[in-house]
């Protein structure tokens, strides 16, 4: 088993994705060339329309590729059939179900399609990883109910419990985390970062929850509409200034600090500003969006955040006079007649 | 399988034997039910008569009753999970259209060349099922054509559509340029009917209804796939085209069949699976095909046996029964089920 490339799930390889009509060639993506390790996350990530569907779909073998090469587990995808290929690649998708009164043990039990027999009995191993891949994803509390009473993170998990119990080393999934709140998206992500981790699979995933995927990917690929895809650790396309150049609008900065995209006000007027840890971020955060930049340098207006026992307080220090506000609203307030 | 399913399953059998017996036993003439019971066991009895009403008209009838209920229930299922559409039945690829101009070719125009089907007698049924038939495989062979062109399923659901207002538009044609009794003799076909299936017939209907039912069983597995829709079950190992082609070829061989001997029968194909659905509360395949056989025998014997009116001469039109007795019970089913449309869709 062991060999060059064999620690690699997937390869792109000079790969162009698109539509062919005819003898016109649409590229959507070009000269992509990246690869997925064993046991790995990584984010695909990319504005609306930049082609991440058209590049899931040709990586699960669903579309030709125009030009290149896809190999999966350092196998030309061509040569592997639809059966080899339903055993080595599992998906989640956005596509809606034509089956509301399945139960989710029954979706689930979908996944072990490629190792029954032609009736689809399921053996005594079937029905062990049916239960392990609900017992992970934490769904066997559900297992009997219909998948149309279940909310959209409930069923998330289900998907991807059906995706595990197909038993696949890779997992493809088209933004996972679409319709969730944010404390289901993180659950979402931790469950799948956990079982690249713990069962080695190898997992990509088209997302557009950028910030989330720097903190839990090993590595991203992001792409662009008119430049060629970049790859590698989140830290280091930081450091590349990758992200930067995702966005070209002037309202829109990365905050290379904490891998996050912020709003740019337009005008700056600037404060000083000490305090408690957390009171200090977020009174920030405030001052921020009301166009107030805090500096270090000797300003006209000073603001010191407190934490009292009877609460939080603000002191608002200007040239004339000296303000107190119990809470951030009033501070603004005061603030916006200096 | 659950106890719970064990027991409706048992309980569906028991009913649908009372209700062959029952349809057997009731007719326009009084029969006694011990001497249907003695005739169907074998034993002779003194009138001569009622046996051969027995012999030669109910019991083929009953019979074609369970396997147009079951074979019809089927193919509405497998085209629902093909289009993933609640509103698909049986005849949506245009089956039913392409029986009805063979038919119309058939009648329409053979009066007016001259040899009516009436003066031909017993000759004249065959010669309606051949077309019927024949009308029904050429809409099949372009259909599958068709599939084996287009990507997505929706298409071909249009497609059959589309087929079907323009076999009827020939057929509309055929009409205006017929005289009254040969366009009689259509509609009365298009009333659809379960008696005119004889012995000789069921020989040829039997056998390939059963065929049909066992190729779609076989299939359960790749037809759960599908529910998951084209990608994820391309994704398990499906291949959809095959799939596909299976799916449409069992279908138009059922309800094609089913149209050839007893002429369109509307609405059971598509309330059916529904029905089924309702009752059971699964779109789990292998639960669904028995159950869908089962409920689409039972129901046909009970539509005919309201189309007899025991003890009457008259015999009403079957499809007129199906949808006079059939849609109140689909509606009242609906409106038991909260989220109804969440049944299909997640």
């Amino acid at each position: 088993m062991s060999g060059p490339g064999n620690h690699i799930s997937i390869e792109l390889r000079g790969l162009t994705i698109g539509y062919r009509k005819g003898n016109l060639e649409l590229k959507i993506l070009q000269n992509l060339n990246a690869s997925l390790h064993k046991g790995e996350l990584v984010c695909l990530v990319g504005e609306n329309g930049v082609g991440k569907s058209t590049l899931l779909r040709t990586l699960s073998g669903v579309q030709p590729p125009l030009s290149g090469e896809v190999r999966i587990k350092n196998r030309p995808l061509g040569e592997i059939s639809t059966q080899e290929m339903a055993k080595m690649i599992s998906l989640v998708l956005t596509d809606r179900i034509f089956a509301g009164n399945l139960s989710v043990r029954e979706l689930v039990a979908l996944g072990r399609h490629p190792y029954t027999n032609w009736l689809g009995n399921l053996t005594k191993e079937d029905h062990n990883k049916i239960n392990w891949a609900m017992e992970i994803t934490g769904t066997q509390t559900l297992e009997d109910q219909l998948i149309s009473e279940l909310s959209d993170g409930q069923f998330q998990k289900t998907l991807i419990a059906r995706a595990l119990a197909q038993d696949s080393e890779m997992i493809i999934l088209d933004e996972p985390t679409a319709h969730l709140d944010v404390v289901n998206k993180i659950v979402i992500l931790k469950l799948l970062k956990d079982l690249a981790t713990e069962t080695g699979r190898s997992i990509l995933m088209a997302t557009h929850e950028l910030e989330l995927g720097i903190q839990i990917a090993d590595s991203l690929w992001m792409a662009y509409k008119h430049a060629e895809m970049i790859t590698g650790t989140p830290e280091d396309l930081i450091l590349d200034g990758a992200f930067s150049k995702m966005v070209d609008h002037d309202t829109i900065h990365f905050d290379d600090l904490h891998g996050r995209f912020e709003v740019v006000s337009d005008t700056s007027r600037l404060c000083t500003l000490s305090g408690e840890k957390s009171l200090y971020y977020l009174t920030k955060n405030a001052l921020k969006r009301k166009g107030w930049n805090v500096t270090n340098k000797e300003t006209d207006v000073s603001i010191t955040a407190e934490k009292l026992e009877k609460g939080n307080q603000w002191h608002i220090r200007t040239k004339e006079k000296e303000k107190q506000a119990g809470t951030i609203r009033e501070m603004l307030e005061i603030l916006n007649n200096v | 399988m659950s106890n719970r399913l064990t027991g409706v399953i048992i309980f569906l059998l028991v009913l649908l034997l009372i209700l062959v017996l029952l349809n057997i036993a009731l007719g326009s003439v009084y029969i006694p039910f011990p001497e249907i019971l003695s005739t169907l066991s074998g034993h002779a009895i003194e009138n001569e008569g009622w046996r051969n009403i027995i012999i030669q008209f109910r019991v083929p009838k009953a019979i074609t009753a369970v396997l147009v209920g079951s074979g019809l229930g089927i193919s509405g299922l497998l085209m629902q999970t093909l289009f993933r559409n609640p509103l698909a039945g049986p005849f949506v690829l245009g089956i039913s259209s392409g029986a009805s101009l063979g038919v119309a070719i058939a009648i329409l125009a053979g009066m007016s060349l001259g040899f009516g089907l009436t003066q031909m007698g017993i000759g004249g049924a065959w010669i309606l099922t051949v077309s019927a038939s024949l009308g029904a495989i050429l809409v099949l062979g372009i259909v599958v054509l068709v599939s084996l062109k287009v990507q997505d399923s929706m298409s071909l659901l249009i497609i059959g559509l589309m087929f079907g207002s323009a076999t009827g538009a020939v057929v509309t044609v055929l009409q205006f340029f017929s005289k009254a009794e040969s366009i009689q003799a259509y509609l009365v076909w298009t009333f659809g009917s379960l008696g005119g299936v004889t012995w000789q017939e069921l020989e040829v209907f039997l056998p390939v209804v059963l065929i049909g039912l066992v190729v779609s069983f076989f299939m359960s597995k790749t037809l759960n796939a599908l529910l998951l829709g084209d990608n994820y079950a391309r994704s398990l190992g499906v291949d959809i085209k095959r799939a596909r082609l299976m799916i449409i070829i069992v279908t138009a061989i059922l309800a094609g069949t089913i149209t050839a001997f007893c002429g369109p029968i509307a609405f059971i194909g598509i309330a059916i699976p529904h029905i089924t659905r309702l009752i059971f509360n699964t779109s789990n395949h292998r639960i669904l095909f028995p159950m869908v056989i089962l409920c689409g025998a039972i129901l046909m014997l009970i539509c005919d046996i309201i189309a007899q009116i025991p003890g009457q001469q008259y015999t009403l039109p079957i499809n007129a029964v199906t949808s006079v007795f059939g849609a109140p019970l689909v509606i009242m089913l609906v409106m038991r089920r909260k989220n109804f449309s969440k049944t299909f869709v997640k």
